[in-house]
């Protein structure tokens, strides 16, 4: 068919055009999805960051309250007797402790934590001291959550929470994914293959 | 994706309101505990201030909530610091459910919440929508279904089909149970004998010698009677108190004991008199009960988990009790959900078999080979016992401030070592074609089974400890309330095989679609 004002002709749109390649077969109803390439895929780098960002908001809540726990006990002994001195040591660990989880974890975590899309199911591998890894097939999600806090949004970065019909994992949750990606790996967890019933 | 997104709507503007009122309500206890607590002028002061402040934040959560109707699923964003964005299949939802107390009427709103069948949490809770904005998302998420109802799902692959009956029957009794049978299973019925065990430890104890005083006499007396010459126990030697004690305390228990296994009985007679399940096509119906009769009828196709449970007392019996999870009731929340679905309460042992395919016709425990845990889990599981008695040994030598403490140390290793044998040997793991299977305990023996159809999510794990020993656990979830007390989950497999039978759980259960209904 002719444009109106003459042009040549454009071949109608469900022809497949000669001089495109083997993509052109495909059929249209099914997008190739690259997302389900069976690899193993690591967090996004970023998350490391971010997760350190919003533990050091606690750290230093935990740090000011630590702070004013010495300054009282200081004030009120004088530094005299065994008490400020167990106030301070106790301080000291729970401070190591926290700025350990807060600086050194994330990084750990990052490190082991690895997803994978294959076949029909999402699989996370998780574990710095215990290992585990949970499947969840993907007939078996059934709603999505992906939610970002403020600097998570700033980094880009999001969670993807997966809502099965289970007891003990009806939450699974894959956070310091990029939004992009998150969003990929929830359209093909959602979709299914042709009418979905009950 | 290609197509634009559909537009976005906003919840009702009464929302604001309606958000307003849950906080309110949920502030007004500490308003009046600080009432109490300070002084009434105090709170008047700060009160508006806080009621400020929840009415922006009720502000800010209506102004950020959104959603829109796709063509296959429901979108709701929402938050302003933290945000999320839900996703839900049209597929999903069973129904719109509504809520409305005389303020939603006022207003010509509702609360709508999307519902499975699961009787689980809803998938979203939309406070609060006009009736016309209700009305649309229902339009839109039942487009092209027959009924907005609770269709029965017909069989999607053969192995969820149904087995046709061998008997075209209206209604085969599965299980029924009888006087005796109800007798049984009150004296079986273990309930309250760690409570006994406990009030005799504690009464040997803390009671002082004086109150066993009188029974010690009574006893001693008829004893004396009877060893009396020409009595019974002409030749029983005279024997110290404390002994005399031991036996007041020994004859409580038994009375104790004999009395709270005729209450059980009683108890027993009470819930589940007159227990009949009956079988009709795919559906379970059982009742039973004295004074409260229940009637609860289940598809089979609604079991998650089937549950064989047989303490030590049952084993003298040679009898067990067999229960069931079932999910998927009506969105109206019905008590099966809560409720195990018991198959048979009590049944002998030769009835398993065929209970079980009354359940679960797939299955046939007859057939099942069972599988060991790893080589090395005997080793393992003595370790852990033994670590155990080392406490408990250093706890008792503690709090006795002696040395004898640790004399529990010796039979404590020898226990722990039979602990060890017989865990291994009555813990294993079963596949049928349609069913996983996992048992466990030796004492107290149970065993699960799980449909592949209802395997949810499946996990593998691994301590430092199992890492070191290359071993691994595998854990099935499903939907359910998780009440029966027992799972599928296989600690010390060989790290091979926990994968292997990961993978074949997964390839199962991928391959059959889960229904609800």
């Amino acid at each position: 068919m002719t444009t109106p004002d003459g042009g040549p002709e454009i071949p109608p749109r469900d022809e497949p055009r000669a001089e495109s390649g083997p993509r052109s077969t495909a059929p249209l109803a099914v997008e190739p999805t690259p997302i389900a390439d069976g690899r193993e895929h690591a967090l996004d780098p970023r998350s490391v960051t971010v997760e350190r960002l919003g533990g050091a908001v606690g750290l230093a809540v935990v740090s000011v309250g630590l702070a004013i726990a010495n300054g009282v006990t200081v004030f009120t002994t004088r530094f005299v007797g065994a008490a400020p001195k167990i106030v301070l040591a106790g301080s000291l660990v729970v401070a190591s402790i926290v700025a350990w989880s807060t600086l050194v974890l994330p990084a750990l975590r990052y490190r082991k934590t690895r997803y994978r899309l294959d076949g029909d199911a999402l699989r996370i591998r998780r574990g710095v001291v215990w290992h585990s890894s949970a499947v969840v097939p993907r007939d078996r999600v059934q709603h999505t959550d992906i939610t970002q806090g403020p600097i998570e949004r700033s980094f880009g970065i999001a969670s993807l929470v997966v809502f099965t019909a289970g007891t003990e994992y009806a939450r699974i949750v894959l956070e310091g994914l990029e939004r992009d990606r998150a969003e990929k790996i929830r359209d093909w967890l959602i979709e299914r293959g042709g009418a979905d019933g009950v | 994706m290609a197509s634009e997104p559909a537009p976005e709507q906003r919840l009702h503007p009464s929302s604001v309101f309606f958000l307003l009122f849950g906080q309110i309500r949920a502030f007004l206890g500490i308003v009046i505990g600080g009432a109490v607590l300070t002084s009434l002028e105090r709170v008047l002061v700060t009160a508006p201030f806080v009621f400020g402040i929840a009415g922006i934040v009720a502000g800010v959560r209506y102004w950020t909530y959104r959603y829109r109707l796709e063509r296959d699923e429901i979108v709701i964003r929402q938050g302003l610091v933290f945000r999320s964005e839900r996703h839900v299949p049209y597929g999903r939802i069973q129904n719109v459910n509504l809520a409305r107390n005389p303020l939603h009427r006022l207003f010509g709103v509702a609360e709508a919440r999307l519902e499975t069948a699961g009787g689980s949490e809803p998938e979203a809770t939309m406070r609060v929508l006009s009736l016309d904005a209700v009305e649309r998302i229902r339009q839109e998420i039942f487009r092209g279904r027959a009924s907005s109802g609770d269709a029965p799902a017909p069989a999607s692959s053969p192995a969820e089909a149904i087995d046709a009956p061998a008997d075209e029957d209206p209604g085969e009794t599965v299980a029924s149970l009888g006087a005796r049978d109800i007798a049984v299973l009150g004296i079986v019925s273990d309930k309250g004998m760690v409570v006994i065990a406990a009030a005799v430890g504690v009464l040997w104890n803390v009671l002082p010698d004086r109150m066993w005083e009188p029974t010690v006499q009574a006893i001693r007396a008829r004893l004396g009677a009877m060893s009396r010459p020409g009595g019974l126990l002409e030749h029983l030697p005279a024997l110290p108190g404390p002994f005399w004690a031991a036996i007041a305390i020994a004859v409580t228990a038994v009375i104790a004991v004999v009395a709270l296994r005729v209450l059980s009985i009683g108890w027993a007679w009470v819930q589940f008199h007159g227990f009949r399940l009956v079988r009709r096509g795919d559906d379970l119906r059982a009742d039973y009960g004295l004074f409260t009769r229940v009637t609860a009828t289940t598809p089979r196709r609604r079991i998650q988990l089937l549950s064989v449970r047989a303490g030590w007392l049952h084993r003298r019996f040679r009898r067990v009790a067999v229960a069931a999870e079932t999910a998927g009731g009506t969105a109206g929340g019905e008590e099966g959900s809560d409720r195990p679905l018991w198959i048979a309460p009590i049944a002998a042992v030769s009835e398993l078999a065929r209970l079980v395919r009354g359940a679960l016709p797939d299955v046939d425990l007859d057939a099942v080979a069972w599988r060991p845990l790893a080589r090395r889990a005997r080793g393992r599981v003595f370790r852990r016992a033994l670590l155990r008695v080392v406490v408990l040994g250093a706890f008792a030598a503690a709090v006795t401030r002696s040395w004898w403490g640790l004399a529990v140390f010796v039979p404590g290793a020898g226990w722990a070592w039979l602990h060890a044998v017989r865990y291994v040997r009555h813990t294993g793991w079963a596949l049928t074609p349609h069913a996983v299977l996992y048992r466990s305990g030796w004492w107290n023996r149970r065993t699960s089974v799980v449909p592949f159809a209802k395997i949810q999510v499946v996990r593998t794990s691994a301590t430092p400890f199992d890492r070191r020993a290359r071993m691994a656990g595998v854990r099935v979830d499903t939907a359910g309330s998780g009440k029966v007390g027992h799972r599928v989950d296989v600690r010390y497999l060989d790290r091979e095989v926990a994968a292997e039978l990961a993978e074949h759980l997964l390839a199962e259960a991928g391959r059959r679609s889960f229904r609800w209904a």
